[in-house]
């Protein structure tokens, strides 16, 4: 209890008494105004921290715009899905590439982390290529997903996407002073994503001649943290890939796979799964199995989006904005 | 708690004892709404903090939820301080313990089941987390003394009938605390 505060009026001990007698309505008076107090100056408060926050960080964008590197993640766009709980798939994607390109700026690229087809036919294969092709950006970058390697590991996928990349369609590459790392844990799955000691060797030698202080942003398709294992969301070896890269002050992994938002730290690495743009899946454990949601009409964009991120030079952290599909 | 046990009685000054027992127990209030006040506005800086400058504004529902207990620290914790010098209210407790609560139950959430989507290891980031943790308990720890106190005083007070002015000494150390 506040002190001398009770429902006494004055402090007096007569208000114990009245106390027991119920409140008086000045009493009541009393009370409410301190809560209404409490609940003004709160939203108060947060509108003062809110716009002191994001002055800051948008006010450091402005002043040096080759210091701010923006980009977009788009996920799971399953093209060739038909089933009840999208069945225009293509139709969300192109919102979503629309989205995009309505954004106030143009960004420095868009990533898709992968289940860009649903079969893996090249006729999806030669659509999802032909609609990434209208996105406004200054480059665009895929990983592949399980969907994407469907009977022929990935052939098809690194026909269409693979150009630059080593391996089974990893790469790397820098912008803006961020290192990033684009990882494929599809390939090789089993009941979890796998990354294989190719791979590994890759990321150790990648990382091995930056400093500490450079910003890490690794992709991959399915999440590198367990998220829920029993449903194949982790990957087995990611801990192996990660220890490379505890030495960096930051570290975020961007993975799609579970077409729903989730964000886990751990120490320096922060790990943020994307929502979708063709139809979610259930939460952790909700259901036997993780298969698409049909949600009420009207309800499925609420369900799928877009993710833009902004990292300012000289900053640890991300900026990450995750928007409902338009 | 008893007052007796906080300011000791000077030998031979017994006919001021009642009076210095009756600024005690005015200052005891005020000095415990104080510290409250301060360790609600320590838990709303480190939420602050970590909303503005550390990067969980950017989290979906775990930004708006650091700003909220922010917010609402920062102005629980001004309310506070001015009731020492107003009439107060139990309200302003209500909603100290239900900030540093709901932010322990957060924390706690946060490292078992998830909340929201949002899963974090340990006292990370550290020390903010640890620091947070400490200062939402002492909020937590002082504010149900002082409710237990309270109640007992209560039930210890007379009956309201005819001896209301005798309830004073029994009252004592409800009305300090």
């Amino acid at each position: 209890m506040t002190p001398g505060n009770g429902t006494g009026g004055d402090g007096t001990s007569g208000d114990r008494a009245g106390a027991r007698r119920g409140m008086s309505r000045r009493q009541l008076a009393r009370h409410g105004a301190w809560f209404g107090a409490a609940v003004a100056l709160s939203v108060v408060g947060g509108e003062v921290i809110s716009s002191v926050a994001g002055g800051s960080a948008s006010g450091a964008a402005a002043a040096n715009d080759t210091a701010t590197l923006r980009f977009v993640q788009v996920s799971d766009s399953h093209l060739g899905f038909t089933g009840t709980a999208n069945p225009n798939v293509t139709g969300s994607f192109t919102r979503a590439i629309a989205q995009v390109n309505a954004l106030p700026y143009r960004p420095d690229f868009v990533m898709h982390t992968g289940d860009l087809t649903h079969l893996s036919t090249p006729a999806q294969f030669d659509q999802v290529k032909q609609m990434l092709g209208g996105v406004r950006a200054g480059g665009i970058h895929t990983v592949p997903g399980e969907h994407d390697s469907i009977h022929d590991h990935g052939a098809g996928y690194l026909r269409t996407f693979g150009a630059g990349s080593a391996g089974d369609g990893w790469y790397s590459f820098d912008v803006k002073g961020v290192h990033v790392i684009a990882l494929v844990n599809t390939l090789s799955l089993e009941s979890l994503g796998h990354l294989g000691q190719d791979q590994l060797d890759f990321v150790r030698k990648d990382v091995a001649g930056l400093s500490s202080d450079t910003p890490i942003i690794v992709f991959s398709h399915i999440p590198l943290f367990a998220m829920y294992p029993k449903w194949g969301w982790g990957t087995d070896d990611a801990t192996q890939a990660l220890s490379y890269l505890r030495r960096f002050s930051s570290v975020t992994c961007l993975n799609g796979h579970v077409h729903q938002l989730f964000t886990k730290t751990e120490g320096s690495v922060t790990f943020h799964s994307a929502t979708t743009t063709a139809y979610p899946l259930p939460r952790p454990g909700v259901g036997p199995a993780p298969t698409p949601q049909t949600v009420p009409a009207g309800k499925l964009r609420d369900a799928l989006g877009i993710r833009e991120v902004t990292h300012v030079r000289g900053h640890a952290a991300l900026a990450i904005k995750d928007e409902v599909l338009a | 708690m008893k007052l007796e046990r906080i300011v000791p009685v000077t030998r031979g000054s017994g006919a001021h004892a009642p009076a210095r027992r009756a600024t005690t127990r005015r200052a005891v209030p005020a000095v415990v709404n104080v510290v409250v006040a301060a360790l609600l506005a320590w838990s709303g800086y480190i939420h602050y903090d970590l909303y503005a400058n550390h990067g969980y504004r950017h989290i979906h529902t775990i930004g708006p939820a650091f700003l909220i207990q922010a917010g609402g620290s920062f102005a629980v914790a001004l309310l506070l301080a001015l009731s020492v010098a107003l009439p107060g209210s139990f309200m302003l407790s209500v909603l100290a313990a239900g900030l540093s609560g709901g932010a322990l139950l957060g924390f706690v959430l946060s490292r078992t089941s998830g909340v929201a989507g949002f899963e974090e290891h340990g006292f990370v980031p550290a020390p903010d987390a640890a620091i947070s943790v400490i200062v939402e308990i002492a909020v937590l720890a002082i504010l149900a003394v002082v409710a237990a106190l309270r109640v007992r005083d209560l039930r210890r007070a007379p009956a309201p009938s005819g001896r209301v002015a005798g309830a004073g000494a029994a009252g004592g150390s409800t009305r300090a605390l």
